[in-house]
C-alpha cells in the first residue's frame, strides 16, 4: 500500500455511499447502509497525513486525512454504524428504501464534512447533509415532527446564507480556498469582523444552539430511534467542527465577540442544566444534554475568541472533544431511548438487528446494561436520596454472570477515567 | 448586343406597347389573356432594357416626332422615374396573373383594355417632361381607374367609383389650373424650362397651391382622404390592387418630380412643414380608422392612407438632408406598392374563398390558406416596417433623416405609426392561428391568385437586401438635385 | 467568397432552409418530418463545433453584405457569439427531441416545427450579429417567428397571450430601432468593438447618449424582462412546453439579456457607462426585477407561471452582472447566461413532463409526484437546488462570481440582494420539492397516460435528464478548461476587457 491507493481510499470514502445512495443500487444489495461505511472503517486504520487534490472539481476541492480528522471519523464511523443497525432491512419496502436513500446521502455529505479541507467543498458537503437530513428526519414522523422539520429547513437555509456571505468576503481576502490559508488571510482583513459573526451565527443555527434548539427537542421526542442518534454526530458535531475549521481562531483577538460569546455560553448551560434537573420527562434527557454541550462549545469559542493565546494552548483537546461529544451523546440518547421500552431487558433498541452477525450482540447488550446503570445513577442523584442506589446496586449485582466483571460501579467508574485518559494521550 | 440593346428607345416601347395590346384586347376579346399576358412581359423587359440603358449613358431623353420642347413632347427618364417604372411592371406583372384566374370571362374582356390602357397612361405619366403632358396622362390614368373601380357594378362598387370620379376630376381640375397659371406666368410647359425660370412671387404660390391642392386630393392625404376608402375597398381585388399601389403614387410622383424640379427652389419651408404636418396626421388618423374596420379590405384602404402620410414625412425632412429623405420616399413607395398590392390579393383570395371579408369571422377562412395568409403576413412585415423588408430601409432612411435633424416629433410618429399598423394588421392574422371549423364547401382559390399574392409579398421582403444596387439605379440622373449620388 | 465568409451564413441556413421545406410537408410525413428536424439540428451542431475548432485555432468567420450605402450586415463568429450559439444549437437538439415526444398526435405540427426552425435561426442570428443593425433585424425576426408558436394551441387564452407578447414586443423594438438611428446619426457606424465606439463623442453629447441608452435598454428589456416590462412572459405559459422551455428560458428571454451585454460592453463601453452614470440606475432595475419576480413567483400556484417569474428573476442576475462594472461579475453574469439557460430549460421540462403525463399544471396537485416521476423529479430537484444557489450545481458558479465581482467593485448591496433572492427561491421551489417527495399524493392524478412500466416516454425523459446533468457538470467541473466558466472568463479577457 502506498500513497497511491491511500488517496484512492479517501475519495472512495465519499464516492462509495454515493453511489450506494442510487436507489437502483442498494434495494439490490445486502446490508447498504452498512456495506457503505466500510471505506471509512479502512480508512481510519491507515496512517495519518493522506491528502488529494483535485483541482478539476468544484473550486479545486482537497482532501485530506490527519490525525485531528481520526477523531471525529471514528465517532461518525461508531454513529453511522450503530445508525445502521437500529434500522430495519429496507428490501421490500419503498419508504425504507427512500429512508436508505437519505440515510447514504447525509452519510456521504458527513464524510465529506471531515475530509475536506478548502471552505466550498466543505460548504457543498454540509449542504448535502442538511438537506438529506431533512429527509432522515421527517421520516415516518407525524405533524409535531414535519413542524420541527420546517424548522430545521428554515434554520438551515437561512444558515447557508450566511455562510455563502463569509464565503464570498473569504474569498475576496484570500488567495486559495484552503482553510489554512483562509485563515490566516482573515486575520487581520477589514471584514474580519463581519466574517467571524455570520460564521458564529450561521453555525449557531446550525448546531441548535438556544434558542434556535426548538427543532431539535422535538426530534429527540417524537422521531425514529435511529434519526435521533444521528442528531449528536451529525448536525451539532459536524456544526462545531465547522466552526473550528472556519474561524480563525488563536490568531486574532475579538474582544466583544469572545466576551459576549463566553457570557452567552455560560447561561445557556445554566439554563440547560436548570431545566434538565426541574424537567420532569426523562425523555428530555438527551435534548437538553446537546443544549448544554453547544453552551459549553460556545463558550470556549468565546473564550478562544477573545483570548487566542489560550486558545493556541488548547487546541489539541478540540477534536478529540468534539468526537468524545459526539459519542456521549449517542450513548445517552441510546439510554434514554432503551428506558423508554418496556422495563423487560430482553427488548432491545436493537431488536431490527436480527440479522446481524451473532458476535455484535453480546457488547450491545453491554452497552445497554451500561447505560442503564448510568441512567439509574443520575436519576439517583437526582432525587437525592441515599436509599435509592443501594436499590439498585441490590439489583445489579442480582444479574446474571456473564459480564459480571461489568457490573460494579467501580469498575464502571475506572473505565471511563482511562478511556478519558486514553483519549488524552493520544490527542496530544 | 448591349450595345444594341442600349439603342432601342425603351421609354417609347414602354408607353406605346400596353395602348396598342389594349386595343387589340378590345378587338379581340378570345385573345386579351394571352395578349396581355404577352404584353405585361414584354413591358416587364422593357424596363430592365431601359434601366441598362440608364446604367450606361446616363438620363435619357428623347423627343417624340423630333419636334423639341417647348413645342413638341419630351419623354424623360432617371433614376426616379425608372423607380416608378419598375414599380409598375412588378406589381403590374402580379396583377396580370392574378387576373388571369380571377375574371370570369365577361368582366375580364372589360378588364383588360381597361388594365392596358391604365398600364400605358402609368408609362407615360412616369417618362413625360412637361406638365400639360402630366395633365394628360393624369387624366387618362384617373378615367380608366374610375371605370375599373367601377368593374362590379354592384351599389357599392359604383358608389365608390363616382365618389372617386369626382374627387379626380375635381384634384384635374386644381391641377389644370395650377399648369395654367404657370403657363400664362413663364410662358412654357416644359419642366427644365420653368426650373430655369421661375422665381418667388404670387404667381408662383398660387400655382403650387393650386397643384398642390389637386395632387393631394388625388393622392387621399388627410383630410382629403374622403374618397379613397370607399373606392378601394369595393373594387374587384386587382382593382384595389392597382389603385393603392399605383394610382395614388402617380399623383404623387408628379407632386415630387414638380416640388423638386420647380417650386422648392423658389417657396420657403412652411408649405413643406404643413405637408409634413398633415402627412403626420394621416399616419396616425389612418392607422387609427384602419383598427376600428370589421372589414378586411376597408382596413387594408385605411392602410394605405396611413402609408401615404408617411410619403408626405419627407417634405419637411428635405429641408436638411435631402437625399436620404427622397431616397426613402422612393424606397417606400417601391415597397409599399408591392406590399400593399400583396395584402389586396390576399384579401381578394380571402374573399373568394369565404364569401365575404368579415375579419371576425376571417379564421374559419384563414386556415386553409396558408400560402395566402403567408403574403399577407410577409406584406404586413414591409407595412409594419420590421425587418428584413423594404419597408424597414425606408424607415430606417426617413428616421435617420428626422433625427439628424433633431425632427423627434416627426420619429415619435413614425414608431407610433408602425405600432398602430402592427395592431391592424395583427388584429387579422390574429385569426390565422385560432382553432375553427370550416363550416361551408368553400370554393377553391386557384394556385396562380395565391402564388401571385405570395410572390408579391416575397418581393417585398427582399427589397431589404437590395437596398445598395437600387439606390444606385435611384440616383441616376440626379433626381434630387444633390451633388452625391450615394444617400 | 472565402470559406471562412461563408461559414456563419451556413450556420443560419442550416435551421432556415429545413424550416421552410418543414412547412409544406404534409401533417401525416411524420417519418420525414422528423428526419428533417433532427437531421438540421445535428447539421448545426456539427458545424458549430468546426466553428469552434476554427476559432480556437485562429480562424476569423465573418460574413459581411452590404445593406445601405454606408451600413453592412454583419455576421461575425467572435467568442461571446460562439457562447450563445453553442448554448443555442445544444439546446435546441435537446428541445427537437422533446417537441416530438410531447407534440405527438398534436394538429399543425408541420407548421410548429417549422415556425421552430425559423426561430432558431433567427437566435443564431442574434448571436452572430457582428453590429447593431444585424442585431435589430434578427431581433425583429425573433418576435416575428415566436408569435406562431405562441399562439399554436388556438385558444383564446393563447391568441390573448400573443397578443400581449406582440405588443409588448413591438413596442420594445421600435425603442430599439429609434436608438439604433439616433446613435448611428451621431456616430456614424454601428459595429460592436470592445470597449464600444461611444466614448468618443464630445460632452456635450452626453446628454443624448443617456437617452439612447434609456431606449436601448427599454427595448432589450423588454425581452429580456426587466420589470416593468416583463408582462408578456407569464402570459406566455400558455404556450407548448417546448416552447416556453426553449425559447422562454433561452432564446427569447436570453436575446434580450445577450442584447444588454453587447450595448454596455461593446456598444458604449462599461467604463463609458460609469461616467454616463447609467450603469447604476440599471444595476438597481436589475436588483428590484430579481426581488419582484422572486415575491411574485411565491404566490403562483400555476408550475409554469411560477417558473416564467422565477426567469424574471433569474436572467435579471445577467444583467446586474453586467451593469455592475467589473470584470469578475461580468464573468459571473455571462456564464449565468449558459447556466440559467440549462437549469431553466430542465425545469420547463420536468414540468412539461407532468403536465403531459398526468395533467399537473398547478403546484397544488403535486402531491406525491415523486414517487410516480422520480426521473423527472430528481431532474426537477437538481435545477431547484441550482436555482437555489446550492453546490456544486451550476447556479452556485455564477452566484459565487457574481458576489466575488460585486465585492471587487464595493457594491456590497449585492450581496444582500443575492442572498435575499436565494432565500425567496428557496421559498418558491423547496415547497414543491417537498410536496412532490414527502407528502401522500391526493388521490388520482387529473388526467393520467400511462407508458407501461416507465415513467413516461423516453424523448420526454431523456431531455430534462441530459440538461440536469449538464447543469450538474458546468458546476462540479467548472475549472476544466472547456466548461461554461473557463469560456466566460476568455470573454472578459478577450471582448470586454481588451488591454
Amino acid at each position: 500500500m502506498n500513497g497511491e491507493s491511500y488517496a484512492t481510499a479517501l475519495w472512495l470514502v465519499i464516492v462509495w455511499p454515493l453511489l450506494l445512495a442510487i436507489p437502483a443500487l442498494h434495494s439490490r444489495l445486502p446490508l447498504p447502509r452498512h456495506l457503505a461505511i466500510i471505506p471509512a472503517v479502512v480508512l481510519i486504520s491507515l496512517p495519518a497525513d493522506i491528502s488529494l487534490i483535485l483541482p478539476w472539481l468544484l473550486f479545486q476541492t482537497e482532501l485530506a486525512f490527519t490525525e485531528e480528522v481520526r477523531w471525529l471519523l471514528l465517532m461518525s464511523v461508531a454513529i453511522w454504524l450503530t445508525a445502521a443497525t437500529m434500522t430495519k432491512p429496507s428490501r421490500n419496502d419503498p419508504d425504507e428504501s427512500r429512508s436508505t436513500t437519505f440515510f447514504l446521502l447525509t452519510m456521504t455529505g458527513n464524510l465529506g464534512v471531515i475530509l475536506v479541507t478548502d471552505l466550498v467543498g466543505f460548504f457543498s458537503f454540509s449542504t448535502l447533509m442538511g438537506y438529506s437530513l431533512y429527509g432522515l428526519l421527517i421520516q415516518g414522523g407525524d405533524v409535531e415532527v414535519r413542524r420541527a422539520g420546517r424548522l430545521y429547513l428554515m434554520f438551515l437555509i437561512i444558515a447557508d446564507l450566511l455562510l455563502f456571505e463569509a464565503l464570498l468576503l473569504a474569498a475576496f481576502s484570500s488567495e486559495t480556498m484552503q482553510f489554512d490559508a483562509v485563515r490566516d488571510a482573515m486575520t487581520g482583513a477589514t471584514a474580519s469582523q463581519l466574517y467571524v459573526w455570520l460564521i458564529v451565527i450561521g453555525f449557531s443555527l446550525k448546531a441548535a444552539v438556544w434558542p434556535t434548539h426548538l427543532w431539535l427537542l422535538v426530534i429527540f421526542n417524537s422521531a425514529r430511534p435511529a434519526t435521533t442518534l444521528l442528531l449528536g454526530g451529525v448536525p451539532i458535531a459536524m456544526a462545531l467542527f465547522g466552526a473550528v475549521r472556519y474561524l480563525p481562531l488563536g490568531q486574532q483577538n475579538f474582544d466583544v465577540l469572545g466576551l459576549t460569546l463566553t457570557i452567552f455560553g455560560v447561561t445557556i448551560m445554566l439554563y440547560a442544566v436548570f431545566r434538565l434537573f426541574t424537567g420532569k420527562h426523562p425523555k428530555r434527557l438527551p435534548g437538553w444534554s446537546s443544549v448544554a454541550i453547544t453552551g459549553l462549545f460556545v463558550t470556549t469559542l468565546g473564550a478562544g475568541l477573545s483570548d487566542p493565546v489560550l486558545w493556541r494552548a488548547y487546541e489539541h483537546f478540540v477534536y478529540p472533544f468534539i468526537a468524545t461529544t459526539g459519542i456521549l451523546l449517542a450513548v445517552l440518547i441510546i439510554a434514554t431511548l432503551q428506558s423508554q421500552m418496556t422495563e423487560d431487558s430482553s427488548v432491545s433498541v436493537f431488536k431490527h438487528a436480527n440479522s446481524f452477525n451473532l458476535w455484535i450482540k453480546p457488547w450491545i447488550s453491554m452497552l445497554q446494561r451500561w447505560s442503564m446503570d448510568s441512567l439509574l445513577l443520575a436519576q439517583s442523584v437526582r432525587h437525592s436520596s441515599w436509599d435509592i442506589p443501594q436499590k439498585q446496586y441490590q439489583r445489579i449485582s442480582d444479574r446474571k454472570p456473564s459480564g459480571r466483571f461489568f457490573n460494579g460501579w467501580p469498575a464502571k467508574i475506572t473505565l471511563f477515567v482511562l478511556l478519558g485518559l486514553a483519549l488524552a494521550w493520544l490527542a496530544v | 448586343m448591349p450595345v444594341v440593346f442600349a439603342d432601342v428607345p425603351w421609354a417609347v416601347i414602354l408607353i406605346l406597347l400596353p395602348l396598342a395590346a389594349g386595343m387589340g384586347c378590345f378587338l379581340w376579346p378570345r385573345i386579351a389573356r394571352t395578349l396581355a399576358s404577352l404584353t405585361i412581359i414584354m413591358i416587364a423587359l422593357s424596363v430592365m432594357g431601359l434601366a441598362w440603358q440608364l446604367l450606361e449613358s446616363g438620363v435619357y431623353r428623347h423627343t417624340v416626332g423630333g419636334w423639341n420642347a417647348p413645342l413638341g413632347i419630351e419623354l424623360y427618364a432617371d433614376g426616379l422615374s425608372l423607380f416608378m417604372l419598375a414599380a409598375t411592371a412588378l406589381v403590374g406583372c402580379g396583377i396580370s396573373v392574378y387576373s388571369t384566374a380571377y375574371f370570369k370571362h365577361e368582366d375580364a374582356v372589360r378588364f383588360w383594355p381597361l388594365w392596358l390602357l391604365l398600364l400605358g397612361a402609368l408609362n407615360a405619366l412616369f417618362l413625360a417632361a412637361d406638365i400639360f403632358n402630366l395633365y394628360v396622362t393624369l387624366e387618362l390614368m384617373g378615367l380608366a381607374a374610375v371605370v375599373l373601380a367601377a368593374l362590379p357594378g354592384n351599389k357599392h362598387a359604383l358608389g365608390g367609383a363616382m365618389r372617386y370620379l369626382l374627387a379626380a376630376l375635381l384634384g384635374s381640375l386644381a391641377y389644370l389650373l395650377g399648369v395654367a397659371l404657370l403657363y400664362h406666368g413663364y410662358g412654357s410647359v416644359d419642366i427644365a424650362t420653368l426650373a430655369e425660370r421661375v422665381e418667388s412671387s404670387p404667381l408662383i404660390w398660387a400655382a403650387l397651391g393650386l397643384i398642390a391642392a389637386g395632387l393631394m386630393l388625388k393622392t387621399a392625404l388627410f383630410p382629403l382622404h374622403f374618397w379613397l376608402p370607399p373606392a378601394h375597398g369595393n373594387a374587384p381585388a386587382p382593382v384595389s390592387a392597382l389603385l393603392s399601389a399605383l394610382i395614388v403614387k402617380a399623383s404623387f410622383y408628379i407632386l415630387l418630380r414638380l416640388w423638386l424640379e420647380i417650386f422648392a427652389p423658389v417657396v420657403d419651408d412652411s408649405i413643406a412643414t404643413l405637408l409634413g404636418l398633415l402627412g403626420a396626421a394621416a399616419i396616425l388618423w389612418g392607422s387609427v380608422q384602419a383598427l376600428r374596420q370589421t372589414r378586411l379590405k376597408l382596413l387594408i384602404a385605411y392602410s394605405t392612407v396611413a402609408q401615404i402620410g408617411y410619403l408626405f414625412l419627407a417634405f419637411p425632412l428635405a429641408i436638411g438632408t435631402g437625399v436620404t429623405a427622397w431616397s426613402a420616399v422612393a424606397y417606400l413607395v417601391l415597397s409599399h406598392a408591392l406590399a400593399k398590392s400583396a395584402m389586396f390579393l390576399a384579401a381578394g383570395n380571402l374573399l373568394r374563398f369565404g364569401g365575404h371579408d368579415r375579419i371576425a369571422d376571417l379564421d374559419r377562412v384563414v386556415q386553409r390558406l396558408p400560402l395566402t395568409v403567408m403574403a399577407f403576413t410577409l406584406a404586413g412585415v414591409s407595412i409594419m416596417g420590421l425587418p428584413p423588408s423594404g419597408g424597414f430601409i425606408g424607415k430606417w432612411l426617413l428616421l435617420e433623416a428626422a433625427l439628424t435633424q433633431g425632427r423627434w416629433d416627426l420619429a415619435a410618429v413614425m414608431i407610433l405609426g408602425g405600432m398602430l399598423a402592427a395592431g391592424y394588421i395583427f388584429k387579422v392574422l390574429g385569426h390565422a392561428f385560432t382553432q375553427a371549423p370550416v363550416t361551408h364547401e368553400a370554393t377553391v382559390v386557384p394556385a396562380s391568385m395565391e402564388w401571385a399574392a405570395l410572390l408579391l409579398g416575397l418581393a417585398a421582403i427582399l427589397l431589404c437586401f437590395l437596398a445598395v444596387p437600387l439606390l444606385t439605379l435611384l440616383g441616376i440622373g440626379n433626381p434630387f438635385g444633390i451633388s452625391e449620388l450615394s444617400p | 467568397m472565402s470559406w471562412d465568409e461563408w461559414m456563419p451564413l451556413l450556420l443560419l441556413v442550416s435551421s432556415l432552409l429545413p424550416g421552410l421545406l418543414i412547412f409544406f410537408l404534409a401533417e401525416e410525413r411524420v417519418r420525414l418530418r422528423t428526419a428533417l428536424n433532427m437531421a438540421a439540428a445535428l447539421v448545426k451542431l456539427v458545424l458549430v463545433c468546426w466553428m469552434l475548432w476554427g476559432v480556437y485555432h485562429g480562424h476569423d468567420y465573418e460574413t459581411r453584405l452590404m445593406l445601405l450605402p454606408e451600413l453592412e450586415l454583419v455576421l461575425r463568429a467572435g467568442p461571446l457569439a460562439l457562447f450563445f450559439v453553442t448554448l443555442s444549437a445544444i439546446l435546441w437538439l435537446v428541445t427537437t427531441v422533446y417537441a416530438i415526444g410531447y407534440l405527438e398526435g398534436a394538429p399543425h405540427r408541420s407548421r410548429f416545427f417549422g415556425f421552430f426552425s425559423l426561430c432558431v435561426t433567427a437566435t443564431v442570428g442574434v448571436a452572430l450579429a457582428g453590429n447593431l443593425i444585424t442585431f435589430l433585424l434578427f431581433y425583429e425576426l425573433l418576435t416575428l417567428s415566436t408569435y406562431p408558436l405562441i399562439v399554436h394551441r388556438g385558444t383564446e387564452a393563447a391568441r390573448r397571450a400573443g397578443q400581449s407578447y406582440l405588443a409588448y414586443t413591438l413596442f420594445g423594438g421600435a425603442l430599439l430601432l429609434l436608438g439604433t438611428v439616433w446613435l448611428y446619426t451621431l456616430t456614424g457606424t454601428l459595429e460592436f468593438t470592445p470597449k464600444g465606439f461611444v466614448s468618443t463623442l464630445a460632452e456635450t453629447d452626453h446628454p443624448v447618449l443617456i437617452i439612447i441608452f434609456i431606449l436601448m435598454i427599454a427595448g432589450l428589456g423588454v425581452k429580456a424582462a426587466l420589470v416593468p416590462l416583463h408582462g408578456w412572459l407569464p402570459q406566455a405559459m400558455v404556450a407548448p412546453a417546448p416552447v416556453s422551455a426553449l425559447l422562454h428560458a433561452v432564446a427569447v428571454v436570453k436575446a434580450g439579456a445577450f442584447g444588454i451585454i453587447r450595448v454596455v460592453y461593446e456598444v458604449f463601453g462599461v467604463e463609458f457607462s460609469a461616467v454616463l452614470g447609467v450603469a447604476g440606475p440599471l444595476a438597481a432595475l436589475a436588483a428590484f426585477t430579481i426581488i419582484y419576480g422572486s415575491l411574485r413567483a411565491l404566490f403562483q400556484d400555476d408550475l409554469k407561471r411560477r417558473l416564467a417569474f422565477s426567469t424574471v428573476s433569474q436572467v435579471s442576475y445577467i444583467t446586474l452582472g453586467i451593469a455592475i462594472a467589473g470584470p469578475i461579475a461580468a464573468i459571473g453574469g455571462v456564464v449565468h447566461l449558459v447556466h440559467q439557460g440549462v437549469m431553466k430549460i430542465t425545469l420547463f421540462f420536468c414540468a412539461g413532463n407532468l403536465a403531459e403525463t398526468l395533467g399537473i399544471h398547478k403546484v397544488s396537485e403535486m402531491n406525491g409526484v415523486g414517487r410516480r416521476m422520480p426521473w423527472t423529479m430528481a431532474a426537477f430537484t437538481i435545477g431547484a437546488f441550482g436555482m437555489i444557489g446550492a453546490p456544486p450545481i451550476a447556479g452556485f458558479v455564477s452566484k459565487w462570481y457574481l458576489g466575488l465581482g460585486a465585492l471587487e467593485v464595493g457594491q456590497d448591496w449585492v450581496l444582500l440582494v443575492l442572498a435575499g433572492s436565494s432565500l425567496l427561491n428557496a421559498a418558491y421551489f423547496l415547497p414543491i420539492l417537498h410536496r412532490a417527495w414527502f407528502c401522500k399524493p391526493l388521490g388520482t392524478w387529473p388526467n393520467e397516460h400511462n407508458f407501461g412500466d416507465k415513467e413516461t416516454a423516453w424523448s420526454l425523459l431523456l431531455p430534462p435528464l441530459l440538461t440536469a446533468a449538464l447543469a450538474l457538470a458546468a458546476g462540479l467541473l467548472a475549472l476544466l478548461p472547456f466548461s461554461p466558466l473557463a469560456w466566460a472568463k476568455l470573454i472578459a479577457v478577450r471582448e470586454f476587457y481588451q488591454p
